[in-house]
């Protein structure tokens, strides 16, 4: 009976990662951006000039957990929060979130930091797999070379095909 | 006067590494002693001018009872003191028996008409005592002759020369043989009766009366028909002349059959013997003649003689019943067809149209039942069973009348012929043990075939085609039946090897001998070991293969040889120890491990050159070491394997690892915009 319990409540539990949980994601998203947009049209405005990158690329990466827009995200976050920081001492007007997000310095350091971000995604798998290869290319001579000895002491037959 | 030596007896010893015969006797080879050995070749013993060698041919083995049942010399003929192996020249060894050497020459090369007193005093007497003597220890001469009846000079009594280096009989024409020995493979003649040596004395007393042979001009096939025609004293004394002692004498002597012949005990008293008569039925003859094959036949003698001698002509005759209904109306036996008839309907509902010795079998019985003083006749030869051996022996003999007879012997023993034959002269001898004697033939004949049957081996019997089997077959009974017959390998040429002891130092010292090609033994030394080993190496000769270049071909041929040294010559052999070596090339495959293969040849090498064939086989056989190889060799296999699959892991693994890589960088990068976001927030705050 407990087990039938448990193993319902894992299908409960499990639903809302397969189709539930983005759809709900993006409703809270969507509240809160209105919610910013209401309440903080200066951040907002600013924000989403400046967080562009980031917003495109999480609607063109369709990799799982979108690792490419997950990063631009972290890392174009560092990139306004300089801006953001100047808007709130400035008074939080219109005006000023205009002025600072059509400032071309403001703009290069948000969407550069993205930038980078986006770079980090790209390069750092291919770093990590030419280091993988390279620990199992070393392995496979190692192994090679204990069969060799072992042949050349038993007289068993070469291996068939190199790995 | 001892017959004179051909050459210097000064003549320096020609080998002295050459075996002394029983330790003291050196056969000087390079001084024969013509005519002193009655037809076989015989030289000087060194130092001992009274002695002389008789040198034993290859396929005439020597006979073995009496060198070992006359151990004391016997007065008036030449005994044996010895026998062995010694020098014969050129390199090579012979077998020879050691004898006194003759007081003179043979009485053949003086051939005249000797008178009654000195054939009753000089010949008859002498002769009979000797004869009485060998009698006595139950061995018959078998070679009375005038080129072996020798006389130290005129008015000396004569003295029997030596019968002991040949088979029975086997050197003696026809005309000295009853006409039922004359009839047989002269190697096959058997040990024979002692009225076959008083036939043979009588004879030699008409020659020496008469001072040439009868029948002289005659070949030994006309010799033997006249007297199976008309009798042996008839054909031989015709209308000779003769002393009435010694014509009466004489008579008694030739009686055709052996018992009626008088002993050698009476005939020491001639004139005693001259009185004992023995009223043996003449042969009957019909009143018109059976026409056989060309052949014209007057008597159920001459009936035996034909179907023994022309069985492919004679056996239809008997089957029909053409001869017992001549043996009925035309000789008027009507027992004796009778008889035959009966025997012919018997074998005829009993044997298999297939049976291919079925008509040899008919044969032989018909020839017994015609005339039961024959010996047993087989597909046109005939012999006396215990000639079996020699005959064989001399089946060996290439272009010999017994080699065209190897094959009818083969056929003989298969149908255990010597059994059916003794069936039917139960009144002659003991037919129990005959027939168990040609079972026990038949059985080492045919064990070649119960062992390759064992091991699922094709037939090969035939020596010459390989070893499996080889402890078996016409070969091995050969070498059983004749104890003194050399092993005839051709891998021993040049020695004479027919004691097992002698055979591991004779394969020692071979030379010219590749042995990379050659393997150091063949079927006759196969046979030769099984024969003379007594079964004692059975299971070790039963192993053999037809080739030692497998584990299995070539351990059993090196745990052969190693028992072989153990039991026969445990002393080094380095010669056979390197030739076991260099044919044990199969045997690394015993070893899993290849240093320990190279150590162990190594070692191998080591014990060949002191020759210790026994411990080569130790360490090809060391359950320890053999086990740890064993052990060590699958936990390699095991490594290896481990090792396999983790490589085939690797090659397949890269997806996975290309999989692991783009997690890990995002991560990683995740992990790094987190850190550094960290840090500007931390900044922003501290303002």
């Amino acid at each position: 009976m407990a087990r039938r319990a448990a193993a319902k409540a894992e299908k409960t539990k499990a639903a809302p990662r397969d189709g539930a949980s983005p759809k709900s994601l993006i409703w809270v998203q969507g509240l809160l951006c209105g919610g910013l947009a209401t309440l903080a049209t200066p951040t907002a405005l600013l924000v989403g000039v400046l967080f562009l990158p980031p917003l495109i690329a999480s609607v063109v990466d369709h990799q799982p957990g979108k690792p490419i827009a997950r990063s631009m995200a972290l890392f174009g976050f560092c990139g306004i929060v300089s801006p953001v920081l100047n808007l709130w001492a400035a008074g939080h007007t219109i005006a000023g979130a205009s002025r600072l997000a059509t400032d071309l310095a403001n703009l290069m350091q948000a969407w550069g930091m993205a930038a980078a971000g986006w770079l980090l995604a790209e390069l750092a798998p291919i770093a990590v797999r030419s280091i993988l290869e390279a620990l199992a290319s070393s392995r496979a001579s190692g192994l090679r070379a204990e069969r060799a000895r072992y042949e050349a002491e038993w007289g068993f037959p070469p291996a068939a095909e190199e790995p | 006067m001892a017959v004179a030596p051909a050459a210097s007896p000064t003549h320096p010893p020609t080998d002295p590494a050459a075996p002394l015969i029983a330790g003291q006797y050196a056969v000087d080879w390079t001084r024969p002693l013509p005519g002193a050995g009655g037809g076989l070749a015989s030289f000087a013993v060194t130092d001992r001018p009274t002695l002389m060698a008789l040198q034993v041919e290859h396929h005439l083995p020597a006979r073995l009872r009496p060198l070992q049942m006359l151990t004391s010399p016997l007065e008036g003929v030449l005994c044996p003191l010895a026998h062995g192996v010694g020098a014969a020249g050129h390199g090579i060894t012979g077998y020879f028996v050691i004898c006194s050497a003759p007081p003179g020459a043979p009485v053949a090369v003086d051939p005249r008409p000797w008178r009654e007193a000195e054939l009753l005093d000089l010949v008859l007497r002498p002769a009979a005592q000797a004869l009485e003597a060998l009698h006595a220890i139950g061995i018959p001469h078998r070679a009375i002759r005038p080129d072996n009846l020798f006389q130290a000079g005129p008015g000396q009594p004569v003295v029997l020369g030596a019968a002991w280096a040949a088979p029975p009989a086997a050197l003696q024409p026809a005309l000295y043989e009853p006409p039922y020995s004359a009839m047989c493979l002269p190697a096959g003649r058997g040990e024979g009766v002692p009225g076959d040596d008083i036939y043979a004395l009588g004879v030699l007393l008409l020659t020496l009366a008469l001072g040439r042979p009868p029948l002289a001009g005659q070949d030994d096939a006309a010799i033997l028909r006249r007297k199976l025609d008309v009798g042996s004293h008839a054909a031989l004394t015709g209308e000779e002349r003769l002393p009435p002692l010694i014509a009466d004498l004489v008579r008694g002597m030739l009686a055709e059959d052996p018992e009626h012949r008088p002993s050698a005990s009476l005939l020491r008293d001639p004139p005693a013997a001259r009185t004992r008569r023995v009223a043996a039925r003449p042969s009957r003859r019909a009143q018109r003649p059976l026409q056989v094959g060309g052949a014209t036949i007057w008597s159920a003698r001459q009936a035996a003689h034909l179907l023994a001698t022309n069985p492919a002509e004679t056996v239809p005759a008997l089957r029909v019943g053409i001869i017992d209904h001549w043996l009925r109306h035309g000789l008027g036996d009507a027992a004796l067809a009778g008889r035959l008839e009966e025997m012919v309907r018997n074998r005829a509902a009993d044997a298999s149209p297939l049976d291919p010795a079925a008509d040899a079998l008919l044969a032989m019985r018909g020839v017994a039942l015609l005339d039961p003083l024959a010996p047993l006749c087989w597909q046109g030869i005939a012999l006396w069973p215990d000639g079996i051996g020699p005959a064989l022996a001399a089946s060996m003999r290439v272009g010999g009348e017994e080699n065209r007879a190897a094959d009818r012997l083969t056929g003989l023993i298969a149908a255990e012929a010597v059994g059916a034959w003794a069936m039917m002269r139960q009144d002659r001898q003991d037919a129990g043990i005959m027939r168990l004697e040609g079972r026990q033939m038949r059985a080492a004949q045919m064990h070649a075939d119960k062992m390759h049957a064992d091991q699922g081996l094709a037939g090969n019997r035939l020596a010459g085609k390989g070893l499996a089997g080889q402890g078996g077959g016409m070969a091995r009974l050969r070498y059983q039946l004749n104890p003194l017959l050399p092993c005839a390998s051709p891998l021993l040429a040049g020695r004479f090897v027919a004691r097992l002891a002698d055979l591991l130092p004779a394969l020692d010292a071979a030379d010219g001998v590749d042995p990379a090609k050659t393997r150091p033994i063949d079927a006759e030394i196969a046979a030769f070991i099984a024969a003379r080993s007594e079964r004692r190496l059975e299971a070790e000769i039963a192993a053999l293969t037809d080739s030692d270049q497998d584990v299995a071909g070539s351990l059993a041929q090196l745990r052969l040889f190693a028992q072989l040294q153990n039991r026969v010559f445990p002393r080094p052999l380095p010669g056979l120890a390197a030739w076991l070596a260099a044919r044990s090339g199969a045997l690394d495959q015993v070893w899993y491990n290849r240093a320990r293969r190279g150590s162990v040849q190594e070692r191998m090498n080591q014990l060949a050159a002191a020759g210790l064939i026994g411990q080569m086989l130790a360490l090809i056989e060391d359950p320890a070491m053999r086990e740890a190889d064993r052990q060590e060799a699958r936990d390699a296999i095991d490594a290896v394997a481990r090792i396999d699959a983790t490589l085939r892991q690797l090659r397949d693994g890269g997806a996975e690892r290309a999989e692991l890589a783009h997690r890990l960088g995002q991560e990683i990068v995740a992990c790094v915009g987190v850190a550094v976001l960290a840090a500007v927030l931390t900044t922003a705050a501290l303002g």
